[in-house]
C-alpha cells in the first residue's frame, strides 16, 4: 500500500521560506501531477518526497511510515530526473541492473528483471550502449526502465519530458500514461505544463510561489478554478480576463458592453470583479458585443482569433471557420453557464 | 598553392621545434655512451660501461628506490587529501569556501627557499631529516593546492544529479562517491598523479636540504653529487642523467594521451 | 555545478543560500566540508604558512644563527640595497625579463602552427613535450656540457661556423646567455600547453567569418587569436615570472656544480644563516611585488 501523506510541510533555505504550509493526500495507485510556473516550489516539493531535501517543519508519510529523516534508499522510492542522469561509465544494462547490484540480489534474477522490463521499452537491442550513445528519447526510456526495475512503492518525475522535442513529448506522454495503467504504482510527476498535466493525472496539484493553489481532477479545475491563478493556468489557450462591475443582469465592463452571466452571486451586485471565460466558450450570434479582428489564426481544425473587445484583446477560439478579416467587426457572446467571475482583490471566485 | 606552402612553413617550424627539444638529449645519450675517461670525446667507441658503473658502482639505484617510493606515496597522499578537499569544495557551500581556496592558491606561490630555512630548523628539531616522511609530508604539502583545484574543476564538471541518482538506488553518499564519482574522476586523477610525480621526481632543492645522507638521497640530489663525486667524468654523469629521466619519460609516453586532455578539458576553460 | 544547485538559486535568496548549502548538502552535518578540507589545509599550513609567518618574524630580529635576538627593524635587510645587491637584482630582473621574452614568442609561436591539423601532430607534440619532464639538475647539467668550452657540440658550432672561440660558462655575459637558454628550453613546453588549449577553445566561426571578410593569415592572428587568448598570455606570463624569480637549482647546478667560481645569482650568496634568511625574505617579497 502506498499512500503518500504530505502535512503541512514547511522549506526554509536559510531564513528564507519557499514552501508554505504545503499539505497533499495521495491514495494508492495514483498519479498526481505537481504543476506550476518556474520557482513555484514543485521540484523542491518533489525532492523532498525523494529525501534530497530536508524536510524543515511538517510530516510526510509514505504508506504508514513517516519519513522525514528517512534516507533516500530506504524509503523504497524511485526518481526519473529530468536530465536523466544516467551513469555515463556504464551500460544500458549496468544502469537498470545498478540498484539491483546494490542490494546483492542474484545475478540470474538481476539478468531477469533487467530483461523483462528492457523488453517492455523497447530497449532489448540497446543494453549494451552506453548514455552517450542514445538519443534523448532512448535515454529517457532507460531513465524510466532503472526506475521500473526497482520496482518500488512510489515513482517519481522531475519533469522529464522537458528536455525532448515537441513530437517526442507527446509520444512519450502517451508511453507513461500506459505504463501507469500497466503497473498502477503511486507516481508524483512533477511539470510546468500544464497540458501534460492535464492529460495525465488523475489529480492535479497547482502550485504557486510555495503554496497550494488547488488540488482536483483534470476537469474539475477546467471547470471549476477556485481562485484566478488556477483559472489562468489550466487551460491553453489561457482565459481572457476582464474587469468590470457585476449588475443584477450581466456584467458591465463599459458604458455601452453588458456581458451575459447565468446569475450574479448573492449579495455581490454593484460590486467590482473580474470575469473569466475561456477562449473556447464563445459563439458568434448576431445579439452579441461587437469586436474588432485583430488577427486570425486558423490551426486547421479550429481557428484561433484574436479581437478588441472594448479596448481590450480578448482570445477567442471557435470550431469553425471564420471568414473575417483583421479590421472587421464581428459579434461574439459569451455562453453565460461557462463564465466564471472572480472577486478584484483576493483572485477567489464568486460563487 | 598558398594553403601548401603555408603548410610547409608549418611542418619546418614546428619539426625544428622538436629537433630543439630533442636534440640535446639525443647528444646526452650520446655522451652517455662514451667510455672514454675525460674530456676528449674524439673516439667514436660505444659502450654501455658508463651504465654499468653508475648503475652497479653507485648508488645509483638505491637513489631510484627512494625516489620512487616518495613520490608514490606523495602522489597517494596528495591525491587523497585533493579529493577529499575538492569534494567538500565542489559539493558544499559553505561560508568561507572561496577564501581557502584562493587562500591555497597564494600559500603555493610562495617560492621554495622562503621556507627552506625554518623547514630544516623544524625537521631538525623533530629529528625528521632524512627520512622518507619528512620529504613526503613537504612535497604533499606543496602540491596540494594546484592539485585541489585541478580535481576541483574535473568534480565541477561531474554533475550532482549522478550521485542523487546513486543515493535513490541504494547507495550511501561514500558508495556514491566511489562508485559513481571515482570512475568518472578519473582522467583528471592521471593527470594530477603524474603532475606531482614528475614534480617530486625532478625536485631539488627541497631534497638537498632535508636529506643529503647518501643513502638516503633522491635521484636529482645523486645527480648533483655525482658531479663533485665523479668531477669530469661526463660519461658517467650523462649516463645518470639518462637513467633518471627514464621512469618519468615512460610515464609520460604511457599517460600523455590523458594528461593532455585532461588539463585542457578540466581546467584551462 | 549541477542543477539542483541552480534550481535553489532560482527559488531562494542568492544571500541566504550562502548560510545553507542546496540539496542533498543540508542531509548532512555543516560540519562536513571543514572536516574534508582539514587534511588539505593542515598539510599547507603547516608546511607554507607558518614557516612564512616565522620567517617574517625572524626576519625584522637579529640573529645568531639559530637564536632569535632583539628586534633590529630594517637592519637584514640593509645588504640587499646596497651595490651588490642592486647588481644582483638586476641581474635577476634580466634573466627574467628575457626568460619570459623568449618562452613566450616560442611557446606562441609553436601553438599558433600546431593548432592547424597537421599530420603526425600527435608525435611531434609528444616530442615537444619532452623537456618539460627533464629536472632541472638535468638540464643543467646538460646545458653545462652542451655549452663546456672543450667538447661542448653548441660551443664548437659557434667556433666553426662562427670562427669565434667562446667559453660561455666562464664569464657573466655566458652564463646569463647559458641561463636564459637553459630555462627557455626548459619551461617552454609548459606554457605552449596552456596557450595551445586557450587557442583551442576559440570557436572556429570566428575564423570562417573572418575569411570571408578577406582576412589574411596575419590578421586573423593580430584580430582573432591574441585578443582572445590574451587572458590566458597574461597568466602564463604572471606564472612564469614568479617561477623565474625564485628560480634556485637550475642557475645554482648550472654555474657552480662544484666547479665555477662565478657566482651571479644573489641567491647562491648564500652567507651565514641569518643573512640566508633576510635574503630568503627580501627575495620573496620581490617576487611577490614583481606578479602584481
Amino acid at each position: 500500500m502506498a499512500t503518500v501523506e504530505i502535512r503541512d510541510v514547511r522549506k526554509a533555505f536559510g531564513v528564507t521560506e519557499v514552501i508554505h504550509g504545503v499539505s497533499v493526500d495521495i491514495q494508492d495507485g495514483e498519479f498526481v501531477t505537481l504543476v506550476g510556473p518556474s520557482g513555484c516550489g514543485k521540484s523542491t516539493l518533489l525532492r523532498m518526497l525523494a529525501g534530497l531535501e530536508s524536510i524543515t517543519s511538517g510530516e510526510i508519510r509514505i504508506g504508514p511510515r513517516v519519513v522525514n529523516n528517512v534516507p533516500p534508499k530506504e524509503r523504497d522510492i524511485a526518481m526519473v530526473f529530468q536530465n536523466y542522469a544516467l551513469y555515463p561509465h556504464m551500460t544500458v544494462a549496468d544502469n537498470m541492473a545498478f540498484s539491483l547490484k546494490l542490494r546483492r540480489a542474484p545475478q540470474a534474477e538481476i539478468a531477469k528483471k533487467v530483461n523483462r522490463v528492457a523488453a517492455s521499452l523497447g530497449l532489448t537491442k540497446l543494453l549494451d550502449r552506453y548514455p552517450r550513445q542514445l538519443s534523448g528519447g532512448q535515454r529517457q526510456r532507460v531513465a524510466m526502465g532503472r526506475a521500473i526495475v526497482r520496482n518500488p512503492q512510489v515513482f517519481l518525475f522531475d519533469e522529464p519530458l522537458s528536455n525532448l522535442d515537441a513530437k517526442l513529448r507527446v509520444q512519450m506522454r502517451t508511453e507513461i500514461k500506459e505504463l501507469h495503467q500497466r503497473l498502477a504504482t503511486t507516481t508524483i510527476y512533477v511539470t510546468h505544463d500544464q497540458i501534460e498535466a492535464m492529460t495525465m493525472a488523475d489529480k492535479i496539484v497547482v502550485m504557486h510561489d510555495g503554496i497550494v493553489e488547488q488540488i482536483g481532477a483534470p476537469l474539475d479545475l477546467y471547470d471549476h478554478p477556485d481562485n484566478l491563478f488556477v483559472a489562468g493556468f489550466i487551460g491553453s489557450p489561457a482565459m481572457n480576463f476582464l474587469h468590470g462591475t457585476i449588475e443584477s443582469s450581466g456584467f458591465r465592463i463599459s458604458d455601452d458592453t453588458l456581458l451575459p452571466i447565468s446569475s450574479a452571486p448573492p449579495g455581490t451586485e454593484g460590486r467590482k470583479a473580474i470575469y473569466g471565460v475561456r477562449p473556447e466558450h464563445f459563439e458568434l450570434s448576431s445579439g452579441g458585443v461587437p469586436a474588432t479582428v485583430v488577427v486570425v489564426e486558423p490551426t486547421g481544425s479550429e481557428t484561433q482569433v484574436v479581437v478588441r473587445l472594448c479596448g481590450k484583446e480578448v482570445v477567442c477560439l471557435f470550431r469553425e471557420r471564420i471568414a473575417a478579416r483583421p479590421g472587421e467587426t464581428i459579434y461574439i457572446s459569451p455562453l453565460p453557464h461557462l463564465i466564471h467571475l472572480f472577486d478584484e482583490k483576493s483572485g477567489r471566485r464568486l460563487q | 598553392m598558398f594553403r601548401d606552402r603555408v603548410a610547409l612553413w608549418m611542418y619546418v617550424v614546428v619539426g625544428l621545434a622538436s629537433l630543439v627539444a630533442i636534440l640535446p638529449l639525443a647528444w646526452l645519450f650520446v655522451l652517455s655512451l662514451d667510455p672514454t675517461q675525460g674530456v676528449a670525446s674524439t673516439s667514436t667507441e660505444l659502450s654501455l660501461r658508463n651504465y654499468a658503473a653508475v648503475v652497479f658502482d653507485s648508488f645509483m639505484g638505491r637513489y631510484l628506490v627512494n625516489t620512487t617510493i616518495v613520490a608514490v606515496l606523495t602522489v597517494i597522499c596528495t591525491l587523497i587529501s585533493a579529493c577529499l578537499g575538492a569534494y567538500a569544495a565542489s559539493r558544499f557551500r559553505f561560508p568561507g569556501r572561496e577564501t581557502v581556496m584562493v587562500g591555497l592558491l597564494i600559500a603555493s606561490m610562495t617560492p621554495v627557499i622562503a621556507v627552506l630555512v625554518p623547514l630544516y630548523a623544524y625537521a631538525a628539531k623533530l629529528q625528521m631529516l632524512n627520512t622518507y616522511h619528512v620529504r613526503i609530508i613537504v612535497f604533499t604539502a606543496w602540491q596540494l593546492p594546484g592539485t585541489l583545484w585541478l580535481i576541483r574543476a574535473f568534480l565541477d564538471a561531474i554533475p550532482i544529479e549522478l550521485e542523487e541518482a546513486a543515493l535513490v538506488d541504494g547507495c550511501s553518499r561514500f558508495g556514491a562517491f566511489v562508485k559513481i564519482v571515482l570512475p568518472l574522476l578519473r582522467p583528471g586523477l592521471i593527470a594530477a598523479g603524474l603532475i606531482v610525480f614528475v614534480y617530486v621526481w625532478n625536485e631539488f632543492i627541497i631534497a638537498v636540504s632535508l636529506a643529503s645522507k647518501q643513502d638516503m638521497r633522491l635521484v636529482s640530489v645523486g645527480l648533483y653529487f655525482y658531479l663533485s663525486d665523479f668531477g669530469v667524468e661526463w660519461g658517467k654523469i650523462a649516463a645518470g642523467a639518462i637513467i633518471s629521466i627514464l621512469p618519468p619519460a615512460i610515464l609520460f609516453f604511457l599517460l600523455q594521451r590523458h594528461l593532455i586532455h585532461g588539463l585542457s578539458a578540466g581546467a584551462v576553460k | 555545478m549541477g542543477s539542483g544547485a541552480q534550481r535553489m538559486i532560482s527559488l531562494a535568496n542568492p544571500r541566504a543560500a550562502v548560510a545553507c548549502g542546496p540539496s542533498l548538502r543540508n542531509l548532512l552535518a555543516g560540519i562536513q566540508p571543514y572536516l574534508l578540507l582539514l587534511p588539505a589545509i593542515g598539510f599547507v599550513f603547516s608546511i607554507t604558512i607558518y614557516p612564512i609567518a616565522n620567517l617574517f618574524y625572524i626576519a625584522f630580529h637579529s640573529t645568531n644563527y639559530f637564536e632569535i635576538g632583539d628586534w633590529n627593524g630594517g637592519g637584514n635587510f640593509a645588504p640587499l640595497f646596497s651595490a651588490s645587491g642592486a647588481k644582483s637584482f638586476l641581474a635577476s630582473s634580466t634573466f627574467v625579463f628575457a626568460s619570459d621574452v623568449l618562452t613566450l614568442s616560442l611557446a606562441l609561436l609553436l601553438a599558433v602552427t600546431m593548432e592547424a591539423p597537421l599530420r603526425g601532430r600527435g608525435l611531434l607534440r609528444t616530442l615537444i613535450m619532452v623537456p618539460w619532464l627533464v629536472s632541472q639538475v638535468v638540464t643543467a647539467l646538460l646545458w653545462q656540457a652542451l655549452l663546456d668550452a672543450n667538447f661542448g657540440p653548441l660551443t664548437h658550432f659557434v667556433q666553426s661556423v662562427f670562427g669565434w672561440t667562446v667559453a660561455p660558462l666562464s664569464d657573466e655575459t655566458g652564463a646569463m646567455v647559458a641561463m636564459i637558454l637553459a630555462n627557455v628550453w626548459r619551461s617552454y613546453p609548459f606554457a605552449l600547453v596552456l596557450i595551445l588549449a586557450a587557442i583551442q577553445s576559440i570557436p572556429s566561426e570566428l575564423y570562417e567569418a573572418a575569411r570571408i571578410d578577406g582576412a589574411s593569415r596575419w590578421a586573423e592572428f593580430r584580430c582573432i587569436t591574441l585578443p582572445m587568448i590574451a587572458r590566458t598570455i597574461a597568466v602564463v606570463l604572471i606564472l612564469l615570472t614568479f617561477e623565474y624569480f625564485t628560480l634556485v637549482t637550475l642557475p645554482f647546478i648550472l654555474t657552480s656544480g662544484g666547479r665555477m667560481r662565478q657566482r651571479m645569482y644573489y641567491r647562491s650568496a648564500f652567507g651565514g644563516k641569518h643573512s640566508r634568511t633576510t635574503i630568503l625574505d627580501t627575495q620573496q617579497r620581490r617576487a611577490w611585488l614583481c606578479s602584481y
